[in-house]
């Protein structure tokens, strides 16, 4: 019977513990219930779940017997309830001093969310309002509502054009566009000066070359190897302005080589045949079509200078660009 | 062949870890997607509880509870999903008042 008489003693011990636990619980759960009332999982959420679940938990601890769990879970559950009724009662208060004063009672009666707190009085509650300083109808989310003449996204009260559509990042203004190009001055590499997207807002340059009425007339010859058809780089910014002004307009070009009278007569045209094909073949590269073009080699048989003078030989060793007639 | 085993495994040594086990990775999976869609923005009560229900599931697990973690389990699944609704319904409200325009 000694023997009997601590288990006995543990027992009845552990039956009291379970008794006070239980009781400790249920004095939580009115707050959680409380809380929950004051819609607390608006105002408070993580609190009242924290609450709600450790209280959940310690039941199911005590359930088990296992007091010390319970314990310890009733202790997280106790301040998360507290704090969470606390905050739902702010919450709740600010909400019911923010409703509409002519109508109180209709208000409460008909807002399920009278306890939550509406810091700008529009009748939405701050966690479901977007504007929680601002009034705005519910359906806007609380938010107000604003007109855009222009309908550029920017509403007219923070729009400084009203009446032009531009970007938000220029507070609804067209951006400047002192040239007049549509590339406004802050993408365009010359803003004072029209010109194409594709040129950066600059002027196509044409310096080497003048288009004229029956010829494309260069102002720097095109060079070539000594006696062979390989063109020199210091001509390609030439050709390359050739090719653009061919590709600007529809019209079939005649690609002339000429040489001076020194050398053989057939060695002359051969070689001023393939210097007029070589440039044909570096334009089509630049992206002319090839059916635009015509290669010829006269060789020496038009000069335009005397050949008995080195002067007159060099410009008689040229390239010319006749234009034929309208492409297509 | 792999059934039986199943069937013979679960007759010696029961099923309750397999399927406590089955439902939390369940109810994970769906706590990860409602997070991933911003559920402790939108919907934190709900987060929060399915959260906590999860982590007491693998406690109760941890301590060959199975049924009491499947239960839980259960019940953090459960929250898992209420989180990812309202998390969608919260995120299509706002789209859905493009004029509003938000003064914070």
């Amino acid at each position: 019977m000694r023997n009997l008489a601590p288990w006995v003693c543990g027992l009845a011990a552990a039956c009291a513990s379970g008794s006070a636990l239980r009781q400790r619980a249920d004095a939580i759960g009115q707050d959680v219930k409380s809380a929950k009332d004051l819609n607390a999982a608006a105002c408070a959420p993580r609190e009242i779940a924290t609450a709600e679940a450790n209280l959940r938990f310690a039941q199911l601890a005590l359930d088990q017997g296992d007091s010390p769990r319970a314990g310890a879970h009733l202790d997280t559950a106790a301040p998360a309830a507290r704090d969470a009724l606390a905050r739902s009662r702010d919450c709740g208060n600010t909400r019911v001093a923010a409703q509409t004063p002519a109508e109180p009672q209709r208000a409460l009666a008909s807002a399920p969310s009278v306890s939550a707190k509406d810091a700008d009085g529009d009748g939405v509650p701050d966690v479901e309002d977007l504007c929680p300083d601002v009034p705005g109808p519910a359906e806007h989310r609380g938010c107000p509502v604003f007109t855009d003449r222009d309908g550029d996204g920017v509403a007219d009260d923070v729009d400084r054009c009203p009446d032009l559509p531009g970007p938000k990042e220029n507070f609804g203004c067209p951006w400047p566009d002192r040239d007049g190009d549509r590339i406004a001055d802050k993408d365009d590499r010359c803003p004072d000066e029209p010109g194409p997207r594709e040129n950066q807002g600059c002027p196509r340059r044409a310096a080497l070359i003048v288009i004229r009425r029956d010829r494309i007339e260069l102002k720097q010859q095109i060079h070539f190897q000594p006696n062979r058809a390989r063109i020199l780089s210091d001509s390609f910014d030439v050709l390359r302005q050739v090719a653009e002004a061919i590709k600007d307009a529809p019209v079939a070009v005649r690609i002339e080589g000429h040489t001076d009278n020194v050398g053989k007569r057939k060695e002359n045209i051969k070689l001023s045949q393939a210097r007029a094909d070589a440039v044909k073949e570096y334009l089509v590269q630049e992206g002319v079509e090839s059916k635009q073009l015509k290669s010829v080699g006269f060789g020496p048989k038009r000069p335009i200078a005397s050949n008995a003078t080195k002067a007159g030989r060099t410009l008689n060793r040229r390239v010319e660009f006749r234009i034929e007639e309208k492409s297509n | 062949m792999a059934r039986r085993g199943t069937i013979l495994a679960c007759l010696l040594l029961g099923c309750g870890p397999l399927t406590a086990t089955s439902v939390i990775d369940d109810a994970e999976s769906a706590l990860v997607r409602a997070r991933a869609a911003d559920a402790d923005r939108f919907a934190p009560y709900e987060a929060t509880l399915a959260d906590l229900y999860l982590a007491k599931a693998r406690e109760e697990q941890g301590h060959a509870h199975y049924a009491d973690a499947r239960a839980l389990a259960n019940e953090a699944l459960r929250y898992a999903g209420a989180a990812a609704r309202k998390t969608a319904e919260n995120r299509a409200a706002p789209a859905a008042s493009s004029a509003a325009v938000p003064k914070r």
